[in-house]
């Protein structure tokens, strides 16, 4: 095991001669858990980290063990000189806590002063500079007080996190990430950033506390939301994105993209009823969005839900009775010699009553529901056991074996003793309008008429 | 047993050769939303089957074979009165002749021969299935008899000729199926026997794999059939009816054969189909959803 000493002596080593800063901070960390007091070390750690107040706490911590310790004095001076302040804070609280004290402003909180903005926008020019001259560490600088302006700033933060990540320093991209979380900044992209450290450490209780704030969040956009849920789909967390997904439709229930997702989170669950139930919400949206595609491709793939507006429509149920008027209109028009004008009325009379038969046959057999038909007739809602919401094992497959599903129903059926008289008279309206229409057909069928020109076979041998 | 062998043997060669130049399509892929038995489907090819075989297939190649062997021609004559008697023709409708328009009814199960029988049932086999799914049986089988009463009308009233001779086939309805199959589906991939097709594909498959496109990662280098998809299978059917149905409206058929202005008017019944398919279905028809 290492000592103290050691461990500062590798440290320095790594910051001084591999410029690995992280290794070098990790190394001073360490030797200072074990020798707090050791003011070299403080110091070495002041240059290993970025972020100024953190920098100021390790001076300060090398002073009050060495008040005289010019190097220390030195490095407050520089550091004050540059208008950082002095964070009075114990060193243990660096990797714990933000600094108090400071003026920080989200966004969506205090107005900034024209001053501060257009200090930002120096500070901005400055690191663009200083990135461009290679100098990253001391852009990375720039940003952070930008932060120490306006915490949630999207841009310094982004870049300030981004920088601080690729030199390993996740700890102060952490630490710079939840100050503005803790000072309830309302951009997404900050609880992303969150989100991903995070998962990166590991700390699959933040990510999943920072998830449920995120799709809480009025201003997040729905597609954000879906990103979350598809990296909690990716990694079987199933039951979170869930949780996570119905939370969102509460505050976003017209997003295809969340209930596409819902619809997928019940299909991999295999409760194919509520995966039909939200990939047609989804679909019903419209099929121009790839998520509506996909929806609708969905429900392609299994039997799809008839709701109770298409139940209970009596234009549907009229439509399938002209289906009844064209076949007899049809049969009609040849049993007029194919000529429409000689169909007389006695036929016509027989294509009207066909449409009327039609109905009533397909009142009583596909559209028993139509309101406020139904409603007259005295019937009831039908009960889970009937039809509604049953889950059918599918009789004929093709290629996938997903069930028949329906939703369930609430408008009333009409009586099936009702449904069998009504029926029946369908049956014989539509009897007499066969006899109406195609009466001469029936005649003739009933008494064929030889044809006079019949050939013979040999008619055609001798051609 | 050797004959049937012999007869299965010319099945597939004629199939083979059937199929060589021009795609058959023998099924249709993908999902079948309502997923009912296509009993009706089933059930009209067996009617067509059952009528072509009980009642014409014996006087048709008994007769030939007693006409080969005995010189007579009672049987041929008894399968040619049958067709004339029970096919379609608009003098029977206008002047009141045989069993009047019944024979719309009659014709539309009739068969000329064998082929004939088989080629239609191929075809409704292939795309009446998923119509009959999307329209319920009972549906399905109203627009199967209301298309090939259209196809029947359109073949006699847009046909100039004099010549009255009788249709038969199903294949006017089965137009009409087809018909609705393109408006329903146009998007699903139907199954083809396709020797060209096939022989075409399997350099385009070795070429993609080798180029690394991950679509035909999986693909198999031969296959006995190829996805077409079927939009592009029933328009070529429905142009290779138009030039011939066109050429019929103008100058009249006054021969046998083929009857493309059947065919092509049993296709437009399918505008039909929206007054017999399930409610829901009609629904997403009209509201740009897939069906």
């Amino acid at each position: 095991m290492n000592d103290a000493q050691t461990l500062f002596r590798e440290g320095v080593l790594a910051l001084k001669e591999r410029h690995d800063v992280a290794e070098g901070r990790r190394l001073l960390t360490e030797s200072l858990r074990l020798n707090p007091q050791n003011e070299m070390a403080w110091l070495w750690l002041a240059r290993a980290v970025h972020d100024p107040a953190k920098r100021l706490q390790c001076i300060e911590r090398a002073l009050k063990i060495d008040p005289s310790n010019q190097q220390a004095l030195a490095l407050r001076h520089k550091y004050n000189g540059d208008g950082a302040q002095v964070a009075a804070v114990t060193a243990s609280a660096i990797t714990e806590a933000p600094p108090a004290g400071r003026s920080q402003k989200p966004a969506q909180g205090n107005a900034l002063t024209p001053q501060e903005q257009q200090h930002i926008r120096q500070l901005f020019r400055k690191a663009d500079q200083l990135v461009e001259q290679g100098e990253v560490e001391d852009a990375i600088e720039q940003w952070v007080r930008v932060l120490e302006i306006e915490v949630d700033n999207e841009l310094a933060l982004r870049h300030a996190v981004g920088y601080l990540s690729r030199l390993k320093y996740i700890d102060d991209a952490r630490e710079l990430v939840w100050r503005a979380l803790e000072a309830g900044t309302q951009h997404p992209s900050v609880y992303l950033t969150a989100i991903d450290i995070a998962r990166y450490q590991q700390n699959y209780d933040e990510e999943d506390l920072l998830c449920e704030k995120l799709a809480l969040l009025p201003t997040v956009d729905d597609s954000v939301i879906a990103d979350v849920v598809d990296k909690l789909i990716k990694t079987e967390r199933f039951s979170r994105a869930e949780e996570i997904t119905l939370r969102a439709l509460e505050t976003h229930p017209r997003s295809q993209k969340l209930l596409k997702r819902m619809g997928d989170i019940c299909q991999d669950g295999g409760r194919e009823a509520e995966a039909t139930h939200y990939y047609d919400r989804a679909a019903r949206l419209g099929t121009r969005t790839r998520e509506g595609r996909e929806a609708d491709q969905k429900l392609n793939e299994r039997a799809v839900l008839l709701t109770d507006s298409e139940r209970g429509s009596v234009t549907l149920a009229w439509r399938e009775a002209a289906g009844f008027g064209v076949v007899y209109l049809l049969l009609a028009w040849q049993d007029a010699g194919m000529n429409l004008l000689n169909i007389g009325p006695g036929r016509l009379i027989g294509v009207i009553v066909a449409v009327v038969g039609g109905y009533l046959l397909v009142t009583a057999t596909s559209s028993p529901q139509q309101q406020p038909l139904a409603k007259l007739l005295g019937g009831t809602v039908p009960d889970k056991s009937g039809r509604a919401g049953k889950q059918t094992k599918p009789v004929y497959e093709e290629t996938t074996a997903v069930g028949m599903v329906e939703e369930p129903t609430h408008i009333p059926m009409i009586p099936p003793a009702l449904r069998v008289v009504i029926g029946l008279m369908g049956v014989a309206v539509l009897g007499v309008a066969l006899w109406l229409t195609f009466g001469e057909a029936i005649t003739l069928l009933l008494n064929p008429l030889t044809p006079p020109d019949l050939p013979h076979i040999s008619d055609y041998l001798m051609d | 047993m050797a004959l049937f062998f012999v007869f299965l043997l010319l099945i597939i060669l004629q199939l083979f050769i059937m199929s060589f130049i021009f795609p058959l399509p023998i099924t249709d892929t993908g999902t079948v939303r309502y997923r009912s038995l296509p009993w009706m489907t089933m059930l009209l090819i067996v009617v067509n089957s059952l009528v072509f075989i009980l009642w014409q297939a014996a006087n048709l190649y008994q007769g030939m074979a007693a006409f080969e062997e005995t010189g007579s021609l009672r049987m041929l004559d008894i399968y040619l009165k049958q067709i004339w008697t029970y096919g379609f023709r608009g003098s029977y409708l206008r002047e009141g002749y045989s069993i009047g328009a019944f024979v719309t009814f009659t014709s539309m199960f009739m068969h000329s021969d064998m082929w004939h029988l088989f080629g239609n049932m191929i075809f409704l086999w292939t795309f009446g299935r998923r119509v009959e799914d999307a329209c319920g049986p009972w549906r399905f089988l109203l627009f199967y008899l209301a298309a090939g009463m259209i196809a029947n009308l359109g073949s006699e009233l847009l046909n100039p000729s004099t010549v009255d001779l009788p249709g038969v086939g199903a294949s006017g309805a089965i137009s009409g199926v087809m018909g609705a199959y393109l408006l329903l589906f146009p998007g699903a991939m139907v199954n083809c026997l396709w020797g060209l097709g096939s022989i075409i594909r399997t350099p385009l498959v070795v070429i993609g794999q080798a180029a690394g496109i991950r679509h035909l990662e999986d693909a198999p280098p031969w296959r006995w059939t190829v996805r077409v998809p079927a939009w592009i299978l029933l328009v070529y059917f429905l142009i290779k009816d138009l030039i011939p149905s066109f050429e019929v409206m103008q100058q009249g058929q006054d021969f046998g054969g083929v009857n493309n202005l059947a065919h092509l008017t049993g296709f437009l019944a399918a505008l039909f189909i929206v007054l017999f398919v399930r409610k829901d279905l009609a629904v997403r028809f009209f509201s740009g959803r897939s069906v």
